[in-house]
Order: structure tokens, then C-alpha cells, then sequence
């Protein structure tokens, strides 16, 4: 024991004397483990946020189909699900989106019985009257709005609408560029009457898939003996498949090959430069040459690679959540989530959790040792004096 | 033992201690906000946004597939060609159409 700890400190020692090679090697780890934590921390957080926004969502989305795309449904339809047996609520909705400027924002409209009494804005009230509307933090920040202020959008100049509050930014992402309004606001304003973007049915527990199948199979048969167009039912199981794909599938094999193609060059580098290997050489030959073993080298330099790791992983884990809460992800955010500028106008969402944490561990100590495990034992096993030549 | 390796395995210590306070406070902070603004906001609007991107910029899919399921920012600019959607880019979400299996076979 008392060997292997000796070792461990003639490594430390080792990390403290060629204190240039070991901060360049330092923040050369940093700056591989840094975009990879921050990209799978932003993946987690935004995770988060998305699974909250498929959990408390309906438990069946019901909208037409027309060439097989999604398109606007007939509110007809909201009576017919309603009489269906182990249907709890049944409420349409319309989702559009419009140019506010030159910044594009989400247009929702909801039947004003959706709006809970919890919710908290940054400022003002829900809406009451025709034509109110509650508008993102990204938007009223941006465009320095606040209750009060009245505007109308190119789409329709004729409708105007009034500012009567403002989200809190905590609310999602999503909330961000967001303009809310009663459903009769929204369809004026996208002057579409009598149709929904989407009909949402919210289940009695263990009866979405049988009434999803039902709706899709039996509503789809006509019953007035005119044609009708098809529908497209989407329930929460599909939702959720799409979530898993999206974010473990896709991104997490993207992000972890991005992440090791990256990382690899950065040692390769270093090994094709020969960054500190004659100053290696020599230290090797006499050590050896002192009657130090191979076994005992070797174990001095993986302990040393373990001591680095242990140095750079943390420090990029404290370094990425310093930028991503304390800063906000500034300038490097956009490159996880598109098109929010240099600064976010809503918090970024950010999850540490300990996995990919002790992922950037993991790689922080292959990298070390796939730069130099090899090269060592070749000096290790040569005569001392051709190794200090 | 010197002086620099005493005080070096200190600072890792405290590095390493440090590290694993902040992610478990970041747990921990995480596990408070699931009651918060989110739910109540998700729950008015009936579940909006899914993807990493805050406004659907070239097509749903992106932003919310259960509003848009189907990529149709595909057939343009160049019909059948890549998608140069900027929403599209992104890369810690990524959402494909699901393929559905409509064929029907009569007996």
C-alpha cells in the first residue's frame, strides 16, 4: 500500500514541477469535456421541460388529414368526443405563428375556462375581454412591451389586439416568443371560423389507446353519407415514442460522437507534435536507470493521468455550470438551441446530472491514457542510456 | 509528503467535494421546479413545445410534433432535397416523422 501512495505522490509531484505541460494538458481537457457537458446538461434540461409539457398535454390529439399533413379540424367534432365513454374534458385549440417585427412568435388560443388561477406572471393579469392577449418575456423584453400597450400584426391589421400581461419567464422555453389569446381572438385573427388547429381529449386513466383507436377507426367512417376528410390521433404512448427518439436516440448519439470525434483530435495532436516527450524521455531513463521497474513507471503515469482527470473533469463540470446559471449560456446556448441569439431571453434550461458527469470523467481519463500509456512503455522498456540520449 | 503535494491534494479534495455539492444541489433545485410555473403553464395551454428551439421556425416538427408530425420544410426549397431548416440543426433534439404502417390488406 504504502508503495502505490508513494507513487501517487511522486506523480502529484510530477503535475506540480512540469506545471506548463500540466495546465496546457488541463485546459486542453477543459476545453473537450466543456461543449460535451453543456450539450448533454442543455439536452437534460430541456428533457425536463418537454416531458412536463407531455405529461400535464392531453391525452389524445385529434386534428384532420389532408395529403397527409396535419390540418385545421372541425369543432363539430368537440360535441361527438364528448359523448364518448371514459372522455373527461374535450377542449380545441389553435396554434399559429406570425412575425412580431422581425422576431416570430407562437400564437395560442385557448378557451378562457383553461385558465388556471396558479399560474404567475411577470406582470399584469390573465385576459378577460375580447382581444387581450398575454405575451412571452422574450417578447416583451425585446420589444419593450408591457400591459397596456396595443398592436395589431401585418397577418391581419384589422384585428387589434391588447397587451394585458406578461409570462414569467421560469414558464418553459417555449413561453419565451409566445403571444396567448382566447380561442375567438385567435380564430379572428387567423380568420379561420368553425375550426381548430387541434381537438385535445383528456382520458379517464387507462382508456386513451382504446379511444384513440376508436375515434380513428369509427369517427373516420362517415355518418352523414358525405365523405369526410381523415383524421390524424396522436395519443400521449406515440407523444412520448417521439420524445424518447428525439432526445436519447438522436441527440445522444450524436452529441456522444461529435464529442469523442472532436476529443480525439486534441491528443492525437499532441502526441504528433511530441508536446513534452523529450523532457519524458529523459525523466523515464533516469528514474529506470535509479531501479525503477517498468510495472512501477507505468503505474506512476496512469496514477498521474488519474490526478489530471480528477482535475479537469470537475473543473469543466464547475465551469459549464458557472456560464450556463450564473451567465445564462451566453453565446455558446445558440448552439444548442436554435435560433435564440447570442443571449437567451429566457433562463436556459440546464440538468447536471451525475452520469454524464462521470461520463466526462471517463473520457477525461481515456484521453490521458491513450496520449501517453503507449509512448511511456516504449521509453519504459529501452536501456536508460538510449532513453536519456 | 512536500508542502506543493499536500496542498495539491487538498485543492482536489475540495474540487472534487465542490463538484459533487453543486450537482447535488442542482438535483435538488430541479426536483422543486416540477410543481412550479411549468406544469401550471403546460396544463392552460394543453402541452405546447417539445424540441430545442422556442418558436417553430421552418416547420413544427421541430418545435412540437404533436402540432406538425411531418417534416414539410423537406419538400422545399428544393422538393425532395435535405432540409436547410436553421431549426433543424439542432443538437440536442432531433424529431423524425414516425412511420405509420397504413397498409390494409383485404381478404
Amino acid at each position: 500500500m504504502n508503495k502505490h501512495l508513494n507513487l501517487l505522490f511522486t506523480a502529484i509531484g510530477n503535475i506540480c514541477r512540469n506545471k506548463v505541460r500540466s495546465i496546457v494538458l488541463i485546459l486542453c481537457l477543459i476545453a473537450v469535456l466543456f461543449p460535451f457537458v453543456t450539450a448533454i446538461s442543455i439536452s437534460e434540461g430541456i428533457k425536463f421541460q418537454s416531458l412536463v409539457s407531455i405529461e400535464e398535454g392531453a391525452d389524445i390529439y385529434v386534428t384532420e388529414d389532408y395529403f397527409g399533413s396535419n390540418a385545421p379540424i372541425s369543432l363539430d367534432y368537440v360535441g361527438r368526443f364528448k359523448k364518448m365513454e371514459g372522455v373527461t374534458k374535450v377542449f380545441p385549440r389553435i396554434v399559429g405563428r406570425a412575425y412580431f417585427t422581425n422576431r416570430l412568435a407562437t400564437l395560442v388560443g385557448i378557451f378562457p375556462e383553461n385558465l388556471p388561477e396558479s399560474i404567475r406572471l411577470s406582470q399584469g393579469t390573465m385576459f378577460h375581454e375580447k382581444g387581450d392577449v398575454i405575451v412571452g418575456e422574450g417578447l416583451a423584453r425585446e420589444f419593450r412591451l408591457q400591459p397596456g400597450v396595443r398592436f395589431s400584426l401585418s397577418i391581419n391589421t384589422s384585428k387589434l389586439l391588447r397587451i394585458v400581461g406578461v409570462f414569467d419567464s421560469n414558464a418553459t422555453i417555449w413561453s419565451a416568443n409566445l403571444i396567448l389569446m382566447s380561442f375567438e381572438d385567435a380564430a379572428e385573427f387567423f380568420k379561420v371560423k368553425g375550426k381548430a388547429t387541434d381537438i385535445l381529449i383528456y382520458t379517464r386513466s387507462g382508456y386513451a389507446p382504446i379511444l384513440a383507436k376508436q375515434i380513428q377507426e369509427n369517427v373516420n367512417a362517415s355518418t352523414s353519407g358525405s365523405p369526410e376528410t381523415p383524421l390524424r390521433v396522436q395519443d400521449k404512448t406515440l407523444v412520448k415514442r417521439y420524445f424518447e427518439r428525439g432526445f436519447n436516440y438522436k441527440a445522444g448519439v450524436f452529441t456522444a460522437l461529435y464529442t469523442v470525434a472532436f476529443a480525439l483530435a486534441i491528443p492525437a495532436l499532441l502526441i504528433v507534435s511530441g508536446f513534452g516527450q523529450t523532457e519524458r524521455r529523459k525523466e523515464i531513463g533516469i528514474i529506470k536507470a535509479t531501479g525503477w521497474q517498468t510495472q512501477e513507471v507505468m503505474e506512476m503515469v496512469v496514477l498521474e493521468n488519474l490526478v489530471i482527470s480528477l482535475t479537469s473533469a470537475p473543473l469543466a463540470i464547475l465551469t459549464s455550470m458557472v456560464w450556463l446559471k450564473w451567465f445564462n449560456g451566453a453565446f455558446i446556448a445558440q448552439f444548442f438551441i436554435a435560433e435564440i441569439g447570442l443571449m437567451a431571453p429566457f433562463p436556459v434550461p440546464s440538468r447536471f446530472l451525475p452520469l454524464p458527469c462521470l461520463f466526462a470523467f471517463i473520457f477525461a481519463i481515456v484521453l490521458t491514457m491513450v496520449g501517453s500509456l503507449y509512448s511511456t512503455w516504449r521509453v519504459a522498456t529501452v536501456p536508460p542510456v538510449e532513453a536519456m540520449r | 509528503m512536500s508542502r506543493k503535494i499536500q496542498s495539491y491534494l487538498v485543492f482536489l479534495l475540495f474540487l472534487i467535494t465542490i463538484t459533487v455539492l453543486a450537482i447535488a444541489m442542482d438535483l435538488y433545485s430541479w426536483k422543486r421546479i416540477q410543481s412550479d410555473q411549468m406544469v401550471a403553464f403546460q396544463r392552460m395551454v394543453g402541452g405546447v413545445g417539445m424540441g430545442a428551439i422556442s418558436t417553430p421556425m421552418w416547420s413544427f416538427i421541430n418545435f412540437d410534433t404533436r402540432i406538425q408530425p411531418v417534416d414539410d420544410s423537406t419538400l422545399w426549397p428544393i422538393p425532395g432535397g435535405y432540409s436547410y431548416g436553421p431549426d433543424r440543426t439542432a443538437t440536442v433534439s432531433y424529431f423524425e416523422e414516425l412511420p405509420a404502417n397504413q397498409l390494409l390488406k383485404s381478404e
